[in-house]
């Protein structure tokens, strides 16, 4: 059976030759046009809201208050459509805990703003991981979450504001730092190092990284997987809790902006990205296009899973207000909330059963 | 005709070491499942290599090892009330993660350039051991915690660079002391005269919470700074495998460390450590055979980790109930009455959880065992005799967890120890582990080292950034092979480092 269809495949593939996408040109395009175009998005982000942060600062009103909130939603969007290609310098130069340590330490937080100590980007860069990076911003823009993603802008005290300038200043410079390492130098002890974009463009037997195209080709496979299984079993089982009496809101990812369904939602966009390589306006081949040479229908039947997925996330934004952290203590927020776990899921199952293999086909 | 290579090969190598060297099983040449029927096959390379649940396992057993997948990740609070409360008060890391990051080999802190010095922070994947020694071996005794270092007065056998907030007044986020690294550079010149530049971390400690000056002799002073104190750095390694490592028969290992491989200049010896299970059962001697830990100080998988999550993390538990820092005067000072036992931060089922997911992951399936020159690196392997020390295979005995039991595998160690020679000495006791002894690292997983951590660092303090570094830094036991590896022409050097990349 499987023998036949990857004949009629092939044979279909015989005819469309001549547009159909090498691995290296789906390689190419989504390593400079997705991945290194996304880490360029962030730091261009993180560096307006760096900005939007020392306006506020500086005059302290509702509407700089609201700028340098949508500042913070709008540089999470490339962050969080990056978390299906945590691979490389993201993480060998630790940068992923330096901007996404989640839960926030609110303790340890709270005792440095009632200290005398003046707050600088050196001392918040000797903190801990989570005393630092996107969520302390958004706690400290958007307040507590419990009853609402907002605060006055009054509510901000001096020391606050200490805090939030230190905090975003790093944020830009990691993710300056991040964008650097896949464009430039994967390696800063090794200022010969290129980079990572061109590493992984260019798999091969001497390549230390990656041997052959087909092993980047799985790097990408299995990192829409890895997001898939995350948002699913981790981001939205964990929460959620065996039963509603056990959900817990101290494991929502993004509580205090009501910004988690969007961040999930831009997850599995970047997942999108990959297998599509369409990011933004950039459209070409992504790994659809290898899956498509060996099967077309499986081809477009995983695109609609993945554009199903992001749409029943949306599903779950309680109509009455709030985000997924007040879904999940609502007999109908929660099995809202299942059926896109069990989407995620059945997608990842597709992705491993059906797409991996497609990779020795 | 490959089997013809192969026995050919075989021959001669047996034939030509036989006086030294036991019988080693070639067939690790083409064995591709390294971890016998635990082995997660992998054709390409991806960061998650190393994440997978041995394939023979239950059901049942999948999903406890799904359970501690995500204790692995937690950051642990130091929040008292917070669910994942039992950060600290002092501690090197918030998460196992943070140092076995995607289960691999961790890093060093990047230096960037202009920098000479670099302040070791969260999210480091290495720390100090220290002690204080006088360089006399005694025996085993519950006086001296059967042969385990001796606590520097003051601070623990491990330094902890961080805290909770409050435990430091005058530096905040800081713990028992700052962590300074930088790097020594050297170069080895080849016979054929290429050249490879080598690094050496080097460490200092200022800051220590004890600090004073001295207006008598005008120095600054710690119980830290004194000359009787070692320290010696630790890198986070790879978690695959290891309940199969926990699987090999004891006498097996014995075996091997009562070979004669003294024409190799090779000896092999066991660290008789602690076993902290065989003390909470009451046994007079509670003393077993090392295996874990980058000198062979503990012996089973639990002992590692769940020590290491008291330590590394400050999360007591049913094994370490008591913070790695009581009865120090920065414990008194931070909590309100140190008198009072506070009750376990961890409770039994998260440790046995964390204890389970160690003992479960995958080994990856070896990759191009076809390819001509990984075939030809195998047998330069043995050629040069790294086979002596990195043993291929051994059949593994019972092991409460059944998946684990009587599997032919392939991790390369013997797991004893082994005087690794100046360059890679730490001057620090452990148990039997003198300061010139290492154990033996396992080789399986290796190919995917760098694909899982671009920079990950080889050795026990991380300072190989490749294998051939690796190598390189062998000396005392391991001079022998490496002069053999040194002298080969150079197609035949990168031959046997694919064959470790092929791993």
């Amino acid at each position: 059976m499987k023998a036949l269809k990857l004949m009629a495949a092939a044979l279909a593939f015989v005819g469309a030759t001549a547009q159909a996408a090498t691995n290296q040109e789906i390689i190419n395009h989504v390593s400079y046009n997705v991945i290194l175009a996304t880490y360029n998005d962030l730091a261009s982000q993180a560096a307006n809201l760096n900005a939007a942060v020392n306006t506020l600062a500086a005059n302290p009103t509702e509407a700089n208050l609201a700028k340098a909130q949508d500042a913070w939603r709008a540089t999470r969007i490339p962050w969080e459509s990056s978390e299906a290609f945590l691979f490389g310098p993201v993480d060998s130069l630790g940068i992923d805990p330096l901007l996404d340590t989640w839960p926030l330490n609110i303790l340890d937080l709270d005792s440095v703003l009632k200290s005398n100590r003046a707050i600088t980007t050196d001392f918040v860069r000797a903190l801990g991981t989570n005393l630092q990076g996107f969520h302390t911003i958004e706690y400290l823009l958007f307040g507590d979450g419990k009853s609402a993603n907002t605060k006055p802008a009054s509510a901000l005290t001096a020391k606050q504001f200490e805090y939030l300038k230190a905090t975003t200043a790093l944020l830009a410079e990691n993710t300056a730092y991040l964008a650097n390492s896949w464009s430039k130098n994967y390696d800063p002890e090794n200022p010969s190092a290129p980079g990572y974009v061109q590493v992984i463009s260019a798999p091969g037997f001497d390549n230390p990284f990656y041997s052959s195209d087909r092993a980047v080709m799985e790097e990408f496979v299995q990192g829409m997987m890895g997001i898939l299984d995350e948002v699913a079993n981790g981001k939205m089982s964990d929460p959620m809790g065996a039963d509603i009496n056990s959900a817990n809101m101290a494991l929502v990812e993004s509580p205090f902006s009501w910004n988690s369904l969007n961040d999930f939602t831009n997850n599995i966009r970047s997942v999108y990205s990959i297998y599509t390589g369409h990011y933004r306006s950039t459209k070409g081949p992504g790994v659809k296009a290898l899956v498509e040479r060996v099967d077309a229908a499986l081809a477009a039947r995983v695109e609609g899973e993945i554009l199903n997925c992001m749409q029943l996330i949306q599903a779950i934004r309680p109509a009455g207000g709030g985000d997924f952290g007040q879904a999940i203590f609502t007999h109908d927020g929660r099995a809202r909330a299942q059926k896109a776990i069990d989407a995620l899921n059945a997608l990842h199952a597709t992705m491993e059963n059906e797409v991996l293999p497609t990779l020795d086909m | 005709m490959k089997a013809w290579i192969l026995l050919s090969a075989f021959n001669i190598f047996v034939g030509g070491v036989a006086h030294a060297a036991p019988f080693v099983d070639m067939d690790y040449v083409h064995a591709v499942k390294s971890g016998g029927d635990t082995t997660i096959m992998i054709k390409g390379e991806s960061i998650r290599a190393f994440r997978n649940p041995a394939t023979n396992l239950t059901e049942e057993e999948i999903a406890r090892h799904l359970t501690g997948d995500a204790l692995f990740e937690r950051n642990f609070s130091d929040d008292a009330s917070r669910f994942d409360h039992g950060l600290g008060p002092v501690f090197n890391n918030t998460s196992c993660n943070a140092c076995h990051s995607k289960d691999g080999r961790g890093a060093l802190p990047v230096i960037l350039p202009g920098q000479e010095w670099v302040q070791l922070r969260q999210n480091e994947s290495i720390f100090l051991r220290i002690s204080i020694e006088d360089g006399i071996q005694r025996p085993k005794t519950a006086q001296n915690r059967w042969g385990a270092p001796v606590a520097v007065p003051g601070f623990s056998d491990q330094l902890f660079h961080l805290g909770s907030m409050g435990v430091r007044k005058d530096l905040p986020g800081a713990g028992q002391a700052q962590v300074w690294m930088k790097y020594d550079k050297s170069t080895f010149t080849y016979p054929d005269g290429s050249v490879v530049q080598l690094r050496k971390p080097v460490f200092k400690i200022t800051a220590a919470y004890d600090e004073y000056f001295d207006s008598v002799t005008g120095e600054t002073k710690s119980r830290l700074y004194e000359k009787d104190v070692k320290t010696s750095p630790r890198m986070g390694t790879p978690m695959i495998g290891l309940g199969l490592l926990e699987a090999i028969k004891e006498s097996d290992i014995l075996a091997l460390a009562a070979r004669d491989l003294s024409a190799e200049g090779v000896k092999g010896s066991v660290n008789w450590v602690f076993d902290i299970e065989k003390a909470m059962a009451n046994d007079p001697y509670p003393v077993s055979m090392g295996r874990f830990g980058l000198k062979n100080n503990t012996p089973s998988v639990l002992h590692q980790s769940l020590g290491a999550l008291r330590g590394d993390i400050g999360v007591t538990n049913y094994a370490f109930p008591m913070e790695s820092i009581f009865g120090t005067a920065l414990f008194e000072s931070f909590v309100q009455d140190p008198t009072v036992p506070a009750p376990l931060e961890a409770s039994d089922q998260v440790a046995n959880d964390l204890v389970f997911y160690s003992q479960t992951l995958a080994v990856p399936s070896r990759r191009n065992v076809t390819e001509a020159e990984v075939i030809r690196g195998a047998q330069i392997f043995h050629q040069v005799s790294c086979t002596s020390c990195h043993q291929p295979s051994f059949v593994t005995g019972p092991h409460k967890i059944a998946a684990f039991s009587n599997q032919k595998i392939y991790p390369y160690t013997d797991m004893l120890l082994h005087d690794m020679g100046d360059g890679l000495a730490d001057g620090r006791q452990d148990f039997d582990a003198n300061g010139r002894q290492w154990k033996t690292r396992p080789l399986w997983g290796m190919g995917h080292t760098h694909t899982i951590n671009p920079r990950a660092g080889f050795l026990h303090d991380g300072r190989a950034r490749t294998v051939e570094e690796a190598i390189l830094w062998h000396g005392g036991e391991g001079e022998y092979s490496k002069n053999k590896f040194v002298n080969l022409p150079k197609a035949d050097r990168s031959a046997l480092i694919q064959f470790i990349r092929s791993l």
